[in-house]
């Protein structure tokens, strides 16, 4: 029944896209951006379902079950008001600079901003190196998904392997339209599935109230933040959310926007829709530890599904499955045809590869370079036990120390292409030390002091920046201008 | 930057001092079925829609369309 439910979600995921396959139009400016049509609810809905990610339903509730409710504070509250901040202030401007001068990646965009080839390159190389952890949580979530809600017939490998084959197959059919429209419904799937399993979870254990007197009898630690996070810590873990701004998959959402004024709803629903998504999973993740005793590390990753299989099995648990499912693909979704679309125009076609290729063969190379990728992560999966929370962190703050180029390309006519350059390698070197710095440690901080090395390499990104470019030759004024108007 | 721009962005920094709810961080009080912690951060994101749809109508770059 279980696999069942789920079997038939998959099939409906890809027959959204090939749906909206009948209605693509040939060009390639709608298979990467829809032709720059979508609309205030669907950009709200794609824009959400690609940030909120196995991080957002595993990682939440497994970090929870370790840490107690202050996860709650750590991570969704700022969100939902530096991630709508981010989007009022960059988004817009970013959408009306693209159409302006027909930009569909974030490499094209940063590359003709400074006129550096350099530049673009070390960007791509950059980007996919970050996008791949965060790639690799959502194959990791599927396997621990499919594995629980079987009660261990399926192995993990399974589960990833599916994630990779059903997201391949209806990105190639359907494009960004496909996507955007795919992400609606999956979006919407994971926000009433969670609120749904939520509530029959904890009435089936007595009700939230009882559950949480029962916590404060046995382990009232994770009802309070003290003992279980650093206050320096939780300060500036406030900086993980700026990764937003430097997605390169919600880049790409934003570019395909029908008008600014679409990004309205998205800035002023933001907050409300990460509550409803991050509640659920943080509740069960601390309620996990009375059924669930003991589970150290990343076996904490599966407590969400645990107590599903627990409470609730049959169709609800293979509902819940569908749910994990739908908030993976509609990241994985995404950020796979961003790679693949960086690398068809900014690899193949800028380095003049495309002149001696049809059309379809420019595609066919971007969906290889995308397989090559998965397989990848595919096999990295195979390997991985750490945190799902933890990796993704780590995703973050690379995307986060990179924030002070987007800041520099559409805010600062003085930046130049050496201080850009400077930023990247910046956190190319902070962030490869840091990383190997806090190999295996759940909490690692600078040092031990609390400060979380976003902290670190955003500051040192962001001075690299502002000295090259001080001490390099200001930009030529034509070049600013087409980015930072006068007026 | 317009009167209007400098108090959205005085509102949204303010917002952002009051994610440090300090004076919560050792409490474990059950209010309202729910850990006083979470409760706040809760209402804190509700506010947060509150004060980013005011942010929105004061200061929307409109010139971009």
């Amino acid at each position: 029944m279980t696999l069942g439910i789920i079997a038939v979600y998959m099939a409906l995921v890809i027959g959204i896209g090939v749906v909206s396959n009948r209605l693509l139009s040939s060009t390639g400016e709608d298979y990467f951006l829809a032709t720059r049509s979508i609309g205030p609810v669907v950009l709200l809905m794609s824009l959400f379902g690609t940030n909120m990610t196995a991080f957002a339903l595993l990682g939440s509730s497994g970090e929870a079950y370790h840490a107690g409710i202050g996860v709650f504070g750590l991570m969704p509250a700022i969100s939902g008001l530096v991630i709508p901040t981010v989007f009022f202030v960059l988004a817009p401007r970013a959408w009306a600079i693209g159409k302006r001068h027909g930009y569909t990646t974030q490499v094209e965009f940063f590359r003709d901003r400074w006129g550096s080839d350099l530049l673009g390159l070390l960007l791509f190389i950059v980007l996919v190196a970050l996008v791949i952890p965060y790639l690799l949580i959502g194959v990791m979530a599927g396997g621990v998904t499919l594995n629980q809600v079987t009660f261990g017939q399926i192995p993990e490998w399974i589960g990833g392997l599916v994630i990779c084959v059903v997201v391949m197959s209806y990105v190639t059919i359907g494009g960004l339209r496909g996507t955007a429209w795919v992400n609606t419904f999956q979006t919407i799937v994971f926000m009433v599935l969670g609120a749904i399993t939520v509530t029959v979870v904890f009435n089936r254990m007595g009700g939230v109230g009882t559950v949480m007197a029962r916590i404060a009898e046995e382990t009232p630690s994770l009802l309070a933040r003290e003992g279980n996070f650093n206050y320096v810590r939780w300060l500036t873990y406030s900086l993980i959310p700026l990764s937003a701004g430097m997605f390169p998959h919600m880049f790409m959402h934003w570019l395909s926007a029908k008008r600014a004024d679409s990004f309205r709803l998205t800035v002023q629903a933001y907050p409300l829709c990460i509550a409803l998504v991050w509640l659920p999973p943080v509740l069960l993740g601390v309620a996990g530890t009375l059924d669930f005793p003991g589970l150290v590390g990343g076996q904490s990753n599966s407590i969400l599904v645990r107590m599903i299989s627990l409470h609730a099995p049959g169709v609800l648990a293979g509902l819940l499955g569908a749910g994990v499912f739908a908030a993976v693909m509609s990241s994985l979704d995404s950020q796979v045809l961003s790679l693949g679309t960086m690398f068809t125009e900014d690899i193949v076609d800028h380095y003049g590869y495309g002149d001696r290729m049809t059309d379809k063969q420019k595609i066919a190379s971007g969906r290889i370079f995308v397989a090559a990728i998965l397989l990848l992560t595919y096999g990295l999966s195979l390997v991985s036990e750490r945190s799902i929370f933890n990796l993704a962190t780590w995703s973050f703050t690379g995307f986060a120390s990179l924030f002070p180029i987007a800041i520099g390309a559409m805010f600062w006519r003085r930046s130049t292409k050496v201080g850009a350059l400077a930023c990247v390698m910046t956190v190319v070197v902070l962030w490869t030390y840091f990383f190997v710095q806090g190999w295996g440690d759940r909490a690692y901080t600078v040092g031990g002091t609390g400060v979380m090395a976003v902290a670190v390499i955003l500051g040192a990104s962001s001075i690299a920046m502002i000295v090259g470019s001080l001490l390099s030759a200001p930009p030529e004024p034509e070049r600013v201008a087409r980015f930072i108007p006068q007026s | 930057m317009s009167s209007k721009q400098w108090l959205a962005f005085g509102l949204l920094a303010a917002m952002y001092v009051f994610h440090n709810d300090w004076w919560l961080w050792g409490d474990s009080r059950i209010v309202a079925g729910l850990p006083i912690g979470l409760g706040y951060h809760v209402l804190y994101m509700i506010v947060s829609a509150l004060v980013l749809t005011i942010v929105v109508r004061l200061a929307w770059p409109t010139h971009l369309d």
